[in-house]
């Protein structure tokens, strides 16, 4: 799915940032200062909250693996009806399917999958690219009428 | 989810022979750092009933989550039991997306979780 498909008319701003978790901790707080100002509920917001952590902590130490030389780009267009951010690693990516179900009582003390669990959770669409270094995610503001993934 | 980003905030004391572990702000990236170790000392340390107090925990992620998960396996692997107190109803829900209500008792309120 394309970024442009999903935002339709809406501004979508792009952010470049260093692998580094401060940084990308700055933009989290930029994005979420969007979505508090298009009204969205606390729900939604912790779970933007939530995703946006997982993608850009994922980019950051699976994707580019904390190389200081590699960027992470963020794009994302928030508006009163949806939240679209799209998190690109520069990185190798990874086979969805090569990831445990954090869920199963066997994979319970395997450190990988969650964060990509949680997303899916928290958002009303996930979707990563063929390579698998980029991930483009969607959350509807449902106390919006009319609002559509 | 208001307000400037948050740290998190690691406090324990003892109570009726528990060790309770009140956790605050945020177990967002990077909390493993704090989280593992405070939490693997207390094993280490021998103590048997270990109750996180979440009630001013406002959010947790993969990473924190990843820390209660190893913690409660070395907890188990030792004798010893890490139970949940007070998870906010966002927080709550997320244990459960999870599937760590199977691992994790939750309790809501101090005396309750020390006696069962």
């Amino acid at each position: 799915m394309d970024l442009a498909d999903q935002s339709r008319s809406e501004p979508t701003t792009k952010v470049v940032i260093p692998s580094d978790l401060a940084a990308a901790k700055q933009s989290e707080e930029i994005i979420l200062d969007h979505v508090r100002r298009c009204g969205y509920s606390q729900d939604a917001t912790f779970a933007i909250k939530l995703a946006m952590e997982e993608a850009l902590t994922n980019a950051i130490k699976h994707g580019n693996r904390s190389d200081p030389t590699k960027r992470i780009t963020i794009c994302y267009a928030v508006s009163s009806q949806k939240t679209v951010i799209n998190v690109a690693d520069e990185g190798g990516g990874f086979r969805l399917d090569d990831v445990p179900d954090p869920t199963r009582d066997e994979n319970l003390d395997c450190p990988t999958g969650r964060g990509i669990m949680l997303m899916r959770a928290y958002m009303n669409h996930v979707h990563y690219n063929r390579k698998g270094n980029e991930v483009t995610m969607v959350k509807l503001n449902e106390a919006r009428p009319g609002a559509q993934a | 989810v208001n307000g400037p980003p948050q740290t998190l905030a690691i406090e324990t004391q003892r109570e009726s022979g528990a060790t309770v572990v009140a956790l605050r702000g945020s177990a967002g990236p990077g909390c493993a750092r704090q989280l593992r170790p405070a939490l693997t000392d207390l094993l280490q340390q021998g103590c048997q009933q270990i109750v996180l107090d979440l009630a001013d925990l406002q959010s947790i992620g993969s990473e924190g989550l990843g820390s209660l998960v190893a913690a409660q396996l070395r907890a188990r692997n030792c004798g010893s039991t890490i139970k949940l107190l007070n998870p906010n109803a966002q927080i709550r829900q997320l244990l459960e997306q999870a599937g760590l209500t199977q691992l994790f008792a939750i309790y809501a309120n101090l005396r309750e979780a020390i006696s069962a």
